[in-house]
């Protein structure tokens, strides 16, 4: 029997979304509980160490660098940014205290809810456009009859593949605010 | 296109927080004193190289610092031991941006920047505890506190108790209430505690009763409803009052509720007889004899007639 697509793709997109932000609020509460808030602070550097370092992915498709399997690197890059988005909401907690660092928190929560659509929402799109292809195929209609009756899903597929559009501005302005964060806390420090 | 963005943005955040410092990068509320300060973070800090005391001190001046603390109401005196200060390290013991209320902002504060003369008077900062038990001991508070965790005392030493003030126990500990501490009329708790462990006693059960492992059991066992002047032997499965009636007959011994004045172990051959009791029979040990004697006599009745239907 086929899942829905609702159960295939839409609730995996929400599950890791909230799981993100239930850990998040754990690790916290633990932090709290056992007296030792202060680690919070290294939270943030090694969950921004992670995500810098899941971005090898983007060197290599980018081809800045050669090594690696593009689609493991995407995987790697999935997992690491999700991860040290954990961290570093640990780190932000739940004080809002200054501007800078939760526009950081809310581009970089941006910034996970568009890759997280690009994982589900996308591959949702290119399955179902083959199959509707496959199919208008096997009724006895050629393959550039098919792709005209297809063009509007064809379009709809392009832009989803575009959401790096929104992933990538995104995640550049995130780097932005952390950088001027990191630089306004070493200039600030005690 | 995109660069134009990023860069207008870059330039934007930067330009926000040069006009607005405090709502775009301040880690906390500072102290309702410092509110004044709010958006002057370079009053404080010096860009790249942290915060210099010369800038606390140009405002907070050593000498005066605990003058008008209201913190110091519940001392004897006010307390002005920032001038006993080996060096000067605000930023070691003080902290901002942490709320408006003044306790927030004193971090762990360390005993080692004190002078050796205010380092060992205590009270200078911390008032004497008003309970029951430190108004008796002497002003060693090092004895039983440390520098670095002061709530957590140490080892707590009676020989710190002034002398006046040693044989009365009952000034820290609550007296006990069952009916044997009850008939002491002394408090001469000495006699069998030690002050180096309450417990276990250093009373000698062994000269009542050897405690061997057959008897290794809860003092209630013997010793019912808190009272530790009388006991019971029949507090387990082993002993019951018409067994111990059986075994005791035949040496004419009818009391079987004082065992320990002659028993003074679990060894049944170790018994010596008490003359003093062995032939008193209270009215439970009566009952219980008459009772244990008139079902021997039926059922020795019953087998006589048995015996005699087989014949």
């Amino acid at each position: 029997m086929k899942q829905s697509i609702f159960s295939k793709y839409v609730i995996p997109f929400f599950q890791w979304y909230a799981l993100m932000i239930l850990i998040a609020i754990a690790i916290d509460y633990f932090l709290h509980k056992m007296h030792i808030v202060n680690l919070g602070l290294f939270f943030g550097y090694a969950g921004t160490i992670i995500i810098i370092l899941s971005f090898i992915y983007s060197l290599r498709k980018r081809k800045i660098i050669s090594s690696g399997s593009p689609k493991q690197l995407l995987h790697l890059h999935e997992y690491m940014a999700w991860a040290g988005s954990i961290m570093v909401l640990v780190h932000a907690g739940i004080h809002f205290n200054a501007i800078l660092p939760w526009l950081a928190i809310l581009m970089m929560l941006i910034a996970v809810a568009s890759g997280l659509v690009g994982k589900f929402l996308l591959k949702r799109a290119i399955e179902n456009l083959k199959e509707k292809k496959a199919e208008l195929i096997n009724s006895g209609i050629d393959k550039t009859e098919a792709e005209k009756k297809l063009f509007f899903d064809s379009i709809s597929v392009d832009l989803m593949k575009k959401w790096r559009v929104v992933h990538l501005p995104i995640t550049v302005l995130l780097g932005v605010l952390v950088l001027i964060h990191l630089i306004t806390i070493i200039m600030f420090s005690s | 296109m995109n660069r134009i963005i990023v860069i207008a943005f870059t330039i934007l955040i930067v330009v926000l927080i040069y006009k607005f410092p405090h709502p775009m990068i301040n880690p906390g509320e500072l102290l309702e004193g410092h509110q004044k300060l709010n958006n002057e973070c370079r009053s404080c800090h010096e860009p790249f190289w942290g915060i210099d005391d010369k800038k606390c001190i140009s405002c907070h001046t050593l000498a005066d610092i605990g003058k008008d603390s209201t913190l110091a109401d519940s001392l004897e005196e006010t307390v002005l031991f920032h001038q006993a200060l080996k060096n000067v390290n605000c930023i070691s013991c003080h902290a901002d941006h942490h709320g408006k209320i003044p306790r927030e902002a004193i971090s762990i504060f360390k005993h080692d920047l004190l002078n050796a003369a205010s380092i060992k008077n205590c009270n200078s900062c911390h008032s004497a505890p008003s309970d029951d038990l430190h108004p008796v001991l002497s002003k060693d508070c090092n004895s039983c506190h440390s520098t670095t965790d002061w709530e957590k005392a140490i080892a707590f030493d009676h020989a710190l108790i002034i002398a006046d003030k040693k044989e009365n126990c009952n000034t820290c500990h609550t007296a006990p209430t069952d009916k044997l501490h009850a008939t002491l009329t002394e408090s001469k708790c000495g006699t069998c505690h030690t002050s180096s462990s309450w417990t276990p006693v250093t009373f000698d059960h062994d000269k009542y009763f050897i405690l061997d492992r057959h008897h290794n059991v809860e003092c209630n066992t013997c010793h019912t409803n808190n009272d530790f002047i009388t006991y019971t032997c029949y507090g387990c499965h082993e002993h019951t009052s018409s067994k111990m009636i059986s075994e005791h007959r035949e040496d004419g011994i009818y009391n079987i509720s004082a065992c320990a004045s002659c028993h003074k172990s679990g060894d049944e051959d170790d018994a010596r007889r008490s003359p003093s009791n062995q032939t008193k029979l209270n009215k439970k040990d009566t009952e219980d004899v008459k009772g244990y004697i008139e079902s021997e006599e039926k059922n020795r009745k019953r087998n006589g007639e048995k015996d005699d239907d087989d014949d």
